[in-house]
């Protein structure tokens, strides 16, 4: 069953866009993290402004993506899963959080906080937002290639099990006091994929799996930053 | 599509340093929940957890890395070095995010998730990148599900799951926070239950194609022949009241396994002690399996809730209902919610039929279902 990759959502320090916008911003990200308003994004989101940041990322990042991919209508929750991979995940809001318990040992602990110190809390969120009923986890890697999330959700769809998933990365990165940054920079990115002939707009390019590797349009993909410059290339 | 065998499990919780240990106590309705000495609990809403005997942190390591080292002694076969190897953890090593907060040495990289495989792989000796899975109290039931999806499309020959979590102040006090921690020790599918109450614990599973596992010798403990993950899509810490997201992932496990509803011998629910999820858990298994349905258990209140460890050790308790055609008590139950009665017990019992379904929710509306068949 062929695969193709139809909508492409992003942000990150230059802004936040989606695939088919030109110009395409993605890798000019020089600056800090700039989270999308609602003016950005020309689609409403719940409860945005009380999210951490790194639930902001994703959840922006998956409906711009579904939009570009014309899917991001919905009445009905559709079997759509998505996986993220992610370094830090959001251990951001886990200090954040563990401020709040360290006072009067524990009796200001905030339950809001807590809420959010699980990396698949944003899949939570999105599928809330955007009606996406399918699996929905997070794969923590070492370096964010993201490449382990593609091949599951490539699974996924590709073996039937659903009519489309979203695969991406997103990290808000940690603070710089635990010796654990520079793996990444902060931001999020998600493709959709869908089944051939599921696709309501035209594809970025297909996607196949050879000998253990992922390919978009026959080339060899090492990480889903250069898969994104490369599909954004495509479509001109 | 391949067959999927289980042809290794080990555990390790409060109620034993190994599977067996732990099945015994399991099935003799002993609990392993006591006082929590690990921190100060006077500020929160329990004082209750089921915690691993002499787990204590090895230097500036994590108390994670001390328990993967316990579960990995159990490894009792040799694992392929071209095993693909999922870790699956809801906080890995969050201890030390709190020891360094209070000026202790303690290593950050244990609180990386991806920390766990890295340190497993090497000491296993195992070539592929391993990687962890989140997906809350759901974690490691779902990297079953993925594990067995990869060799059920020919993507991977072998996966060891290895599922992880510890009690540490930083959860217990975000789950007294939300008012779902029990004043008491938790008593699942009872009328009078308060909340859950928090264990810890790690469990591995090593999953095999059938043919090439029956070319290396390896006999399976249990067949994995369906599952099914889906999310709510309601709220990000209840569950759905109508039970959508479990009834889609069960219906999804039967139905990848062609196993007709009637032949499902006996679930192992989630069962966390709180008032909505049991209540979810209980409408959710009625739409699915009728008025009837089959017998339930939860181990949750001899072990305690796990988190992401949960299903990978209640995965492995399967592999014992299976083998004994027992389903252990329910600690803790003693007057039944309304539709558990006739379903829930607080005694052992014999279940007829090859087929046990196990079932766990979580944070951020995952469900994930596995049904595994008796060898």
């Amino acid at each position: 069953m062929a695969v193709l990759i139809t909508g492409i959502g992003w942000v990150n320090g230059a802004g936040a866009g989606q695939g088919r916008e030109r110009p395409f911003r993605f890798l000019q990200a020089e600056g800090p993290i700039q989270i999308p308003t609602g003016e950005v994004l020309s689609f409403p989101l719940l409860r945005f402004g009380r999210m951490d940041t790194y639930s902001r990322l994703g959840v922006a990042a998956i409906g711009l993506a579904l939009k570009d991919a014309g899917l991001l209508e919905w009445s009905d929750v559709r079997e759509i899963s998505v996986v993220a991979s992610t370094v830090y995940g959001c251990l951001e809001t886990d200090e954040a959080y563990y401020e709040t318990v360290l006072p009067q040992g524990g009796k200001l602990a905030s339950p809001h906080l807590f809420s959010h110190t699980l990396s698949n809390t944003f899949l939570g969120e999105g599928a809330i937002q955007f009606g996406l009923s399918g699996a929905a986890f997070v794969l923590h890697e070492p370096a964010l290639k993201g490449t382990g999330a593609l091949h599951l959700a490539f699974l996924a769809v590709g073996q039937g099990e659903r009519p489309a998933a979203l695969a991406g990365v997103c990290d808000s990165g940690p603070r710089p006091h635990l010796g654990l940054a520079g793996r990444t920079r902060a931001g999020a990115l998600f493709f959709v994929l869908q089944q051939e002939g599921k696709n309501v707009r035209p594809p970025y390019g297909s996607l196949t799996r050879e000998r253990d590797r992922l390919y978009f349009n026959g080339e060899e993909i090492l990480d889903l930053f250069r898969l994104a410059e490369t599909c954004a290339t495509n479509n001109g | 599509m391949k067959e999927v065998w289980i042809v290794a499990a080990g555990a390790v919780t409060a109620a034993g340093g190994d599977l067996e240990t732990t099945w015994r106590t399991l099935l003799a309705g002993k609990t392993a929940i006591r006082r929590v000495d690990r921190f100060p609990t006077q500020g929160y809403r329990s004082e209750w957890g089921a915690l691993v005997p002499d787990l204590i942190p090895q230097g500036r390591r994590s108390l994670v890395q001390t328990l993967m080292d316990r579960v990995l002694d159990q490894v009792a076969v040799a694992v392929p070095e071209e095993t693909l190897l999922i870790t699956a953890t809801t906080k890995a090593g969050i201890d030390n995010l709190e020891r360094r907060r209070k000026g202790e040495e303690a290593d950050p990289e244990d609180i990386l998730p991806a920390h766990l495989g890295r340190r497993a792989a090497e000491r296993l000796g195992l070539l592929r990148e391993p990687f962890n899975l989140s997906a809350a109290c759901a974690s490691s039931t779902v990297a079953v599900a993925q594990g067995a999806s990869l060799i059920g499309a020919g993507w991977a020959e072998a996966v060891l799951i290895l599922g992880l979590d510890v009690v540490t102040e930083f959860v217990f006090s975000g789950f007294s926070a939300l008012q779902i921690l029990s004043p008491f020790p938790c008593r699942p599918f009872d009328r009078d239950r308060a909340g859950l109450t928090v264990g810890e614990g790690g469990a591995y599973l090593f999953l095999m194609e059938g043919r090439k596992a029956a070319k290396g010798g390896f006999a399976p403990l249990a067949k994995v022949i369906g599952c099914g993950v889906s999310n709510d899509a309601h709220h990000i810490t209840a569950p759905d009241r109508e039970g959508r997201g479990l009834i889609r992932a069960v219906e999804g496990a039967l139905q990848s396994a062609g196993v007709k509803k009637e032949e499902v011998a006996g679930i192992s629910a989630h069962g966390t002690g709180t008032i909505h999820n049991d209540a979810m858990e209980l409408t959710a298994f009625r739409q699915v399996f009728g008025e009837k349905g089959p017998p339930l258990y939860s181990a949750k209140g001899c072990i305690g809730h796990t988190f992401g460890a949960a299903g990978g050790i209640e995965i492995a308790l399967a592999t014992k209902i299976l083998a004994s055609g027992l389903l252990p008590p329910t600690q803790g139950f003693l007057n039944p919610e309304k539709g558990a009665e006739g379903k829930v017990s607080a005694q052992a019992r014999e279940i007829p039929g090859p087929y046990v379904l196990v079932t766990n929710s979580g944070f951020g509306g995952i469900n994930a279902a596995v049904l595994l068949q008796r060898v």
